[in-house]
């Protein structure tokens, strides 16, 4: 699946793919802890490093400050009420972009997959749209519809659509046709050889890019915020970033957003653990 | 052959390229259309509607070339003031693109190679790279000030792990008989890399290359939104201060026609590079 | 060497050889007899004008992984290839072929045991060695040309680059593709692909060829000029060639001698003779009545892995 890839694979599933010889004989759930325990290693001794490299005097404190620091600030942050609720803010709209998103581009790519024509015509639209930033249109979005969350939506949902549009279009297109004439000799009418074969055989293109979606929706709402000010995390970042605050704080605000990015990467591969099990027995199987 | 026969056979020739033809002019119109008729369309609405916000694109066109063309006569009556703009912004794209693309290589072939080496960094790299970049910028000026390097250094961390992703895919998919082939023939590990590592990846690095240069334009013009002095991004940005609406129409015109033509660019290079896979995977 | 020799660990080391004259160095010795008797051994061998085997296998055993979920590939091997000798290896499938050759080229070091090749004991791949994988399309570089693949052996080989070009244009020549060097693998037949492979290994000039069921993914008729082109090499090159295989018609064609592998773990269950005069014929030889018997001879022993007597 190149799109799968290409616009960025969400953490773990690309990796598990691959094959390796010398834990070939591992059972694999040996190896799934070996990798854990090494991860966690793995951070431990980065942040060890970062600690050393700054308290040495390696890289200047005010380029970046020791990793215990910035520790603390993220738990400083949690205790700020304005922090929180730009947090708040964020994870709002985010998921009400991208729940927009996934309804429009789930529907539209159905309905413009299933029709070969439909289909066609929009290959040439969507290599010209592909390549232009949704977030530029920015500041026309805000003549239009000021700071609010409006144009948090628009702009998000208008970036954002594009990795659920396509996948969903060649999930959907790419259907084997001997399936659907299949069902049609057992008597499938029209919408159940949709629910039951289009849309279970498109699902893991669909759900690939959901995922997608989600990350790019977070990028540009975050933009929005940070561009147009106002609340949200972004806002908050521009702020703190600009009022001379200790750089340690600026660093913790973006770890925190990192984690948002992660905790919504988890979120998306549990759900589609979830609802697409049968997917992965049959991968197995 | 008699003449008929023969006329025949030029005559199926000939029906067989009309029709190959046609067909190819169908996938054309087909293609092209609905791109075509949305322009008209918006034409249409904007010419009879009004709407403030979305002047006409013929308008937007108009606008277009006679600002590029009101120069001098010295300089080909070309507008060095509005291409000086563009060139800041292609500067800072390519120069991010470039060093992000290098970095995030070498990082997804160490990743890729070792199993071991992924299974300790890839935590740290899923946490970086969930990080909306954008939300690095005021981190950026902080560090480095409002100079253009701020802005190159932002456009190269961000686009990177786009690369640094898709390199370490395409490094670990990689056929493990040619590397041991190369162990075979004793050749050394670093020349391994070089010679067989990275071209077998290629395919899967140019995947990476495509969405880091659409990355790369799109967090210039954030980085000009947000603090810049010069660019098409600063150029949007100030358009809309002055509630020039036609005239930051145009830049993003302008802005589509340069992410066009980069990624045009781009794709001639891999076709290039990558001809001896198009071609394999045609057998 | 005889089972008494193996089981007695005898701990030979560097053996450099100067034009005829063998200097035997050895240090740590842990067996029953003495320096002088080996010195006595080695010139009692020298004498009959045997040279140093090419390789040297000695009581190789190998497993993978360790305490219960181990897996013993390789129970138990002791075998010699001399020179300019052409050797099969046949088995039944998983009797361990493949770790057999990741073992002898050095990819794989055995847990227990040692293999000796032209006198040095190997812990990673030696120089020398070339070998050529069942898999053609998986070891030929697809974009590199045809040429350049050939070529790619010499990479650490530092010749000068019109010794290089000598050494492809031999190869292509000897594979019978001249003409073809401009070409990509994947525009060649697979047959056309393995002999490719075929010309990588011989541009090498290695003094040990190594050929890990090399004719397998090919058609019949692509099988036997492949099995032809090999004989071909091994007679013009004087090469020493291991030939693994699970055709037990293919090694008796082609080989000198055959070796027997058990099912896994693998042992040896015979080293037998190929009686068979050295000019062969697909049709002719494969009609001899020696052939008919060896092939059923070495069939019964896959079949039945009877004990080391014959």
């Amino acid at each position: 699946m190149k799109e799968n890839v290409e616009l960025g694979t969400p953490p773990t599933a690309e990796r598990e793919r691959s094959t390796d010889r010398a834990s070939a004989t591992a059972a694999p759930r040996r190896r799934s802890s070996r990798r854990l325990w090494r991860g966690v290693a793995g951070a431990l001794a980065f942040g060890l490093l970062l600690e050393l490299v700054t308290r040495s005097g390696l890289v200047s404190a005010r380029f970046l400050p020791p990793f215990s620091e910035i520790v603390a600030n993220v738990f400083l942050l949690f205790g700020r009420e304005d922090f929180l609720s730009a947090l708040g803010v964020t994870l709002g709209a985010w998921l009400l972009a991208f729940v927009i998103t996934v309804v429009i581009g789930v529907s539209l790519g159905v309905a413009l997959g299933l029709s070969d024509l439909a289909y066609r015509m929009t290959r040439t639209l969507i290599d010209i749209i592909r390549p232009l930033p949704a977030i530029a249109m920015i500041p026309l979005i805000l003549l239009i519809l000021g700071r609010g969350l409006e144009t948090a939506l628009v702009v998000t949902v208008l970036g954002s659509v594009w990795p659920v549009l396509f996948n969903t279009i060649a999930g959907v297109h790419d259907v084997d046709p001997l399936a659907k004439q299949m069902a049609r000799v057992f008597a499938y009418t029209r919408p159940q050889v949709l629910t039951r074969v289009v849309l279970p055989s498109a699902s893991p293109f669909i759900a690939v890019g959901i995922r997608l979606s989600a990350s790019v929706a977070l990028i540009s709402v975050v933009t929005v915020e940070l561009i147009a000010g106002g609340s949200g995390l972004g806002a908050f970042i521009g702020t703190i970033g600009a009022t001379g605050n200790s750089v340690a704080l600026v660093y913790a605000a973006i770890v925190v957003t990192g984690l948002l990015g992660l905790a919504i990467n988890f979120a998306m591969e549990l759900v589609q653990n979830r609802v697409f099990a049968w997917q992965q027995r049959t991968v197995e199987g | 052959m008699t003449d008929t026969q023969t006329q025949a056979i030029r005559n199926a020739a000939t029906e067989a390229e009309r029709r190959a033809l046609s067909s190819r002019l169908r996938g054309v119109v087909i293609g092209w259309g609905p791109v075509i008729g949305l322009i008209l369309l918006w034409q249409l609405l904007a010419v009879s509607a009004g709407a403030v916000f979305f002047p006409p694109p013929f308008q937007i066109a108009e606008t277009l070339v006679d600002s590029l063309f009101s120069g001098d006569a010295g300089t080909a009556f070309l507008n060095m003031d509005m291409l000086s703009e563009v060139g800041a912004s292609l500067a800072r794209i390519l120069l991010g693109f470039a060093l992000g693309s290098i970095g995030g290589c070498i990082l997804g072939v160490l990743i890729g190679l070792s199993r071991q080496t992924g299974d300790y960094v890839n935590p740290i790299i899923d946490f970086l790279r969930s990080i909306p970049s954008t939300a690095t910028i005021p981190l950026f000026i902080i560090l480095l000030g409002g100079s253009d390097w701020m802005r190159v250094a932002f456009i190269a961390w961000s686009c990177s792990w786009f690369v640094v992703i898709n390199t370490a895919a395409g490094v670990r998919s990689i056929e493990p008989g040619m590397l041991e082939m190369a162990r075979l023939f004793r050749v050394p590990r670093p020349r391994q890399i070089v010679r067989i590592v990275l071209p077998a990846a290629m395919p899967q690095i140019f995947a990476g290359l495509r969405v880091a240069l659409t990355a790369a334009v799109l967090f210039s013009v954030v980085s000009e939104f947000y603090l810049a002095v010069n660019g098409i991004g600063f150029q949007i940005v100030q358009s809309q201060r002055r509630f020039h609406i036609e005239e930051m129409w145009m830049w993003m015109v302008v802005l589509a026609v340069v992410a066009w033509g980069l990624n045009a660019i781009l794709h001639e290079i891999e076709g290039h590079v990558l001809r001896w896979h198009k071609e394999s995977k045609q057998r | 060497m005889s089972p008494h020799e193996a089981n007695e660990r005898v701990l030979r080391v560097d053996r450099t050889r100067k034009e005829g004259t063998v200097e035997v160095i050895s240090s740590n010795i842990a067996t029953i007899g003495t320096e002088k008797d080996m010195a006595l051994a080695d010139a009692a061998r020298l004498a009959h004008g045997d040279h140093q085997p090419v390789l040297a296998v000695e009581g190789v055993q190998h497993r993978y992984g360790s305490g219960a979920r181990s897996h013993l590939a390789v129970e138990h091997l002791d075998f010699t290839i001399n020179e300019s000798e052409f050797v099969s290896v046949v088995g039944p499938s998983g009797a361990g072929k493949s770790t057999l050759l990741r073992i002898l080229s050095g990819l794989l070091v055995p847990s227990t045991g040692r293999v000796v090749f032209e006198g040095k004991t190997i812990h990673s791949v030696p120089a020398g060695l070339a070998m050529v994988f069942q898999d053609y399309s998986r070891s030929l570089l697809p974009w590199l040309t045809v040429q350049k693949n050939i070529g790619f052996s010499l990479l650490n080989l530092k010749l000068s680059k019109a010794e290089q070009a000598e050494r492809i244009r031999d190869s292509l020549a000897s594979v019978g593709l001249d003409g073809h060097g401009d070409r990509y693998p994947w525009q060649l037949s697979g047959g056309m692909q393995q002999r490719v492979a075929i010309a990588r290994a011989l541009a090498y000039r290695p003094h040990i060829l190594l050929m890990d069921e090399p004719f397998a993914s090919v058609d019949a008729q692509t099988r036997a000029e492949l099995e032809d082109l090999t004989l071909r090499i091994s007679r013009e090159y004087k090469m020493t060639i291991l030939f693994v295989t699970h055709d037990i018609d293919e090694s008796v064609y082609v080989s000198d001698r055959i070796l027997v592998l058990s099912k896994a773990p693998a042992t040896l269950v015979a080293d037998i003779d190929v009686p068979l005069p050295r000019d062969r014929d697909q049709v002719g030889t494969r009609e001899l009545p020696e052939f008919v018997q060896l092939r059923g001879r070495v069939a019964r022993l896959i079949r039945d892995g009877a004990d080391l007597a014959h």
